[in-house]
């Protein structure tokens, strides 16, 4: 069904609009979530909050760019203010046990593999998105839409409200950094 | 030299492990879960409440406020404390008067 037809409806309140748009729209949501978050957890967290906004504010959305652009706006938002809460938490909890709280600190989950690789992939994965989660944010983001999500330059940039140049240069340093990130790993673990 | 071939040979490998990964999907009945959550978000009182108070517009409105009446509690406090009560005046002034008279006829010559 047409996008707009849907979101008209939608915003008359239309039940199976919503749940159409969701079905059709939940695994952009998910995957992209899930490459910036890396836990399955979190990412169903994220994914269910970015609905729910969607829900709340779909009155507001002005049609001026794609529903999915909009979408995958929400999706990191959301995304990276959850991985600014964890950050918190864990220090705030650190911060708890020095002063001898019976707060439980916040340990790191074990590594994240995206359920997609190859079993014969699955170490060499590991280690690239430990070493995407050391990026800094707008690198991991574009980086996260780019190969993850399989978006073209032209689509990541439309999301990120960048030019096609600065979306190049960002990718070129995600990639340089990564690499950089990789081979310290390979050397250590070589010692 | 071959160590370094090595490493870079582990890097690019690790590079082209997501190549063309298929995308990841929620675990299934997502909208159910999502139906639920929504509807235990409407139900509750205290969360619309706070959803009402955190609009930006009632929030600068009750802010404004309360600025608005500690300012007249302040002013209203700093123009009491220079007044004197007009009975006040008087009264001292009687015991002013009172005192003189006393001094007078105590210290008056026989």
């Amino acid at each position: 069904m047409n996008e707009a037809i849907l979101i008209e409806r939608l915003k008359q309140g239309d039940e199976s609009a919503f749940k159409q748009i969701v079905e059709s729209s939940q695994g952009l949501v998910y995957n992209t979530a899930l490459g910036i978050v890396q836990s399955a957890e979190d990412a169903e967290d994220v994914a269910q909050e970015v609905f729910v906004q969607l829900y709340e504010s779909i009155n507001s959305f002005k049609g001026e760019s794609k529903l999915t652009t909009w979408l995958y706006r929400i999706t990191i938002s959301k995304a990276m203010d959850h991985l600014r809460r964890k950050k918190r938490k864990k220090r705030f909890a650190f911060v708890q046990s020095l002063f001898g709280a019976d707060e439980e600190l916040v340990h790191d989950p074990p590594d994240f593999v995206h359920p997609g690789v190859s079993l014969d992939n699955k170490e060499r994965a590991k280690e690239l998105f430990r070493a995407i989660d050391q990026l800094p944010p707008n690198q991991k983001i574009a980086f996260t839409l780019h190969r993850i999500e399989g978006l073209s330059y032209q689509e990541v940039s439309a999301i990120m409200k960048m030019s096609l140049a600065s979306v190049e240069s960002l990718l070129h340093r995600a990639r340089k950094n990564l690499k950089k990130i990789l081979e310290t790993t390979y050397l250590e673990s070589k010692d | 030299m071959n160590k370094q071939i090595h490493i870079s040979k582990q890097v690019d490998e690790a590079l082209a492990s997501i190549d063309d990964i298929p995308r990841a999907e929620p675990n299934p009945f997502f909208f159910t879960r999502l139906q639920a959550r929504i509807s235990h978000q409407e139900s509750s009182f205290w969360v619309r409440v706070t959803g009402i108070l955190t609009r930006p517009a009632i929030a600068a409105f009750g802010v404004m406020a309360i600025l608005m009446i500690n300012t007249a509690v302040i002013i209203n406090k700093a123009s009491a404390s220079t007044e004197v009560p007009e009975h006040a005046e008087m009264a001292i002034a009687d015991e002013y008067n009172k005192t003189i008279a006393y001094y007078a006829i105590e210290n008056a010559q026989p």
